[in-house]
């Protein structure tokens, strides 16, 4: 075990145990985890909460170079509020944690932006049968809506073509700016495509860019029109590819 | 700070015990659930019957030491134990017939049909599927008065057998009769219970109305079952720590069973004000009795000041229902070179270690972690819950941080609609 990751470690959960005095940080199996009753008040829309969660985090390998991976264990949310299939909380996309995360990335802005907040849309969930800030749909339904947000645009056509460029990697900053500004590229959203592909692999955005193609397809289909086949037909083929690639490295380890 | 620590681990003692018993809610769900099929059975045409029979409560949800039993490491549904009690001559009926008496008639309602399981080896076991989850096996024991069981000495005094019945046991399609005296047991236990339950009812019966307006429209209505004495709560912590400490264990079908645990703690409880130091002492008594494993040490050899668990000079193990004396919880005890004593003791040994020792200099959220497998993830999660969330006055509750929430991501989920 590295001595400086260890240090990092330790330094970063000292700054969350000075506000979260009931918080543990154990080593098991190879990995740091964060364990113990996270007691906070949290606030939104002047509707106070306080509460208390029994956590996991688990500070991945790479860290600080990936984010936290974090468990409820009290059993309190069910796996039919935005839980991954491996039981860690599904925060947001992926993309979405990361920007994020990489804003502050200590484990305490982590806790206190991210986690935090997703606790407190649980509980009030609880209490009022609604999400406080919103939630984004299941699945390709939920990456369009995110892009949507994430670039501020109300066209169909406009997120499309943004999440073509990313994951194509079809960057042509001369070009107009697909959110019809009328500007060009360079001088529009341009920057902000640039510094998103830091965020995520080029196979991340392609995949992001499937389920937007596919979804968009299943709407158009469900208006009786139909979107650009060729588009969809070169996704499909590219998605089944990286697919394969993945289950077969699965199988591998 | 060790003192801090004391208190905090009491307190939390105390939550979990709340956590593996019905809640005040639940409670009354069961009761209006269990006389609604009382008053089936009793509405019931039954040949050569003249008087009324009745279904009164038994074991644990009597005793109000009712445990949340844990099947495949998840909180299952509570077992509300049930006997049916009826008025025929022990010599004028079979057991089979009465069995098939209670059973045919609880058949004969549509809805218990469905709730049926199939014939258990003494009760007819009733499963309730409720709204919140949160089930319910009502399991009803049919029975006669016994009158053929006469008054013994033991070494813990005459034992109370007017409520003795006769109760059935199938085994291989062939009915038997066997005694009991579950009404009894419950008499002596209140007996043993009574100076603390005095000391603590008021004050308890307050706590439990105002922390449950929703259920009780009155402080009268806050049932008597529901207050509970560190005895309780003591039984309630071991059954608890049994169950999942012996869960997939090689001697699982050897482990403590539960009559024997409650009846030693109820013998061995010196009124301790509380939970903790009700456990301490119940542990570490019994673990005075390990050296009985060794054969050639004789009781009189040691200076116990009583003798609750008895080794005769052939091996065997005597442990006497206080309220059915013929009855010997430890009758299987010498077995396979006395294995159920050997687990037994070796039990004791354990909740030493983890319930009692573990207070020796740990920070309290370490111990509360190492309990999560001891007690269950879920119970000691709830436990400290609600010990953070309240405002306690013998320990400092923990500063809660303040966050204004902005510009928060929105949850995602990755998978269609789990189910």
């Amino acid at each position: 075990m590295d001595y400086l990751f260890e240090n990092l470690i330790r330094d970063q959960f000292n700054e969350v145990l000075e506000r979260y005095t009931e918080l543990l940080l154990v080593f098991n199996k190879g990995s740091f985890f964060i364990r113990g009753s996270l007691l906070f008040s949290a606030e939104y829309a002047r509707e106070p909460i306080k509460e208390c969660f029994e956590i996991e985090l688990k500070i991945p390998d790479e860290y600080p170079k990936d984010h936290p991976k974090p468990r409820e264990t009290g059993g309190r949310i069910s796996k039919g509020f935005h839980i991954n299939e491996d039981g860690t909380l599904c925060l947001c996309t992926k993309l979405g944690i990361r920007l994020k995360f990489f804003e502050n990335p200590t484990i305490l802005r982590f806790v206190e932006d991210q986690v935090i907040p997703f606790l407190y849309s649980f509980s009030y969930f609880e209490e009022f049968g609604k999400m406080p800030s919103g939630e984004y749909s299941h699945e390709k339904k939920g990456i369009y809506q995110f892009y949507k947000d994430l670039f501020k645009v109300s066209e169909d056509m406009s997120v499309l073509e943004f999440v073509k460029i990313l994951g194509l990697d079809e960057y042509r900053g001369h070009l107009p700016c697909p959110c019809k500004s009328g500007k060009r590229l360079r001088q529009c959203h341009g920057s902000q495509i640039l510094s998103l592909k830091k965020f995520q692999s080029i196979d991340d955005f392609f995949s992001d860019f499937s389920q937007v193609v596919f979804y968009l397809e299943e709407e158009s289909i469900k208006k009786g029109k139909f979107l650009d086949k060729a588009l969809a037909e070169k996704a499909l083929k590219r998605f089944n590819k990286i697919n394969k690639k993945e289950k077969a490295s699965e199988q591998k380890k | 700070m060790i003192y801090e620590t004391k208190n905090r681990y009491i307190e939390f003692l105390d939550k979990v015990a709340e956590e593996l018993d019905i809640p005040p809610s639940k409670y009354k769900q069961a009761v209006e659930r269990y006389k609604s099929v009382g008053k089936w059975l009793r509405d019931g045409n039954y040949l050569n019957l003249k008087n009324e029979l009745s279904i009164h409560p038994q074991g644990s949800f009597l005793l109000g030491t009712v445990v949340r039993p844990v099947k495949e490491g998840r909180e299952s549904d509570y077992d509300i134990d049930l006997v049916c009690q009826i008025p025929f001559e022990k010599d004028s009926v079979t057991p089979e017939e009465i069995k098939s008496m209670v059973g045919d008639r609880l058949k004969a309602n549509e809805k218990y049909q469905a709730m049926l399981e199939k014939e258990g080896r003494r009760c007819w076991t009733l499963n309730y599927a409720e709204e919140d989850g949160i089930g319910f096996h009502l399991d009803v024991l049919p029975s006669v008065p016994d009158k053929t069981l006469h008054l013994i000495e033991t070494f813990q005094g005459s034992s109370p057998l007017e409520k003795a019945i006769a109760i059935t046991d199938k085994q291989e399609n062939q009915y038997k009769w066997n005694s009991s005296n579950p009404l009894g047991f419950a008499d002596w236990f209140t007996e043993k219970n009574k100076e603390s339950f005095t000391r603590i009812v008021l004050n308890e019966r307050k706590r439990i109305f105002e922390a449950n307006t929703k259920v009780f429209a009155n402080i009268d209505e806050v049932p008597d079952q529901l207050i509970k004495t560190p005895l309780q709560k003591s039984i309630q912590i071991l059954k608890r720590h049994r169950d999942l400490r012996f869960v997939g264990h090689s001697n699982e079908k050897d482990k403590p069973i539960s009559m024997i645990i409650t009846t030693l703690s109820a013998l061995l409880y010196s009124g301790e004000a509380d939970t903790y130091s009700a456990l301490k002492n119940i542990i570490e008594k019994l673990d005075a009795y390990v050296q009985f494993l060794n054969p050639a040490i004789q009781f009189n050899e040691i200076v116990l000041d009583r003798k609750i668990i008895d080794r005769t000079l052939d091996g065997k193990w005597y442990l006497p229902n206080p309220a059915n004396p013929a009855e010997n919880f430890a009758d299987k005890w010498h077995e396979n070179n006395s294995k159920k004593a050997r687990c037994f003791f070796e039990w004791v040994r354990w909740v030493k270690e983890d319930l009692v020792q573990i207070l020796n200099g740990l920070e309290f959220k370490k111990i509360k972690e190492s309990l999560k497998p001891l007690l269950g993830e879920v119970v000691v999660s709830n436990a400290s819950r609600k010990m953070l969330l309240s405002s306690s006055l013998a320990f400092q509750t923990p500063k809660v941080p303040h966050i204004e929430i902005s510009e928060p991501n929105k949850p995602y989920s990755d998978y269609g609609l789990f189910i």
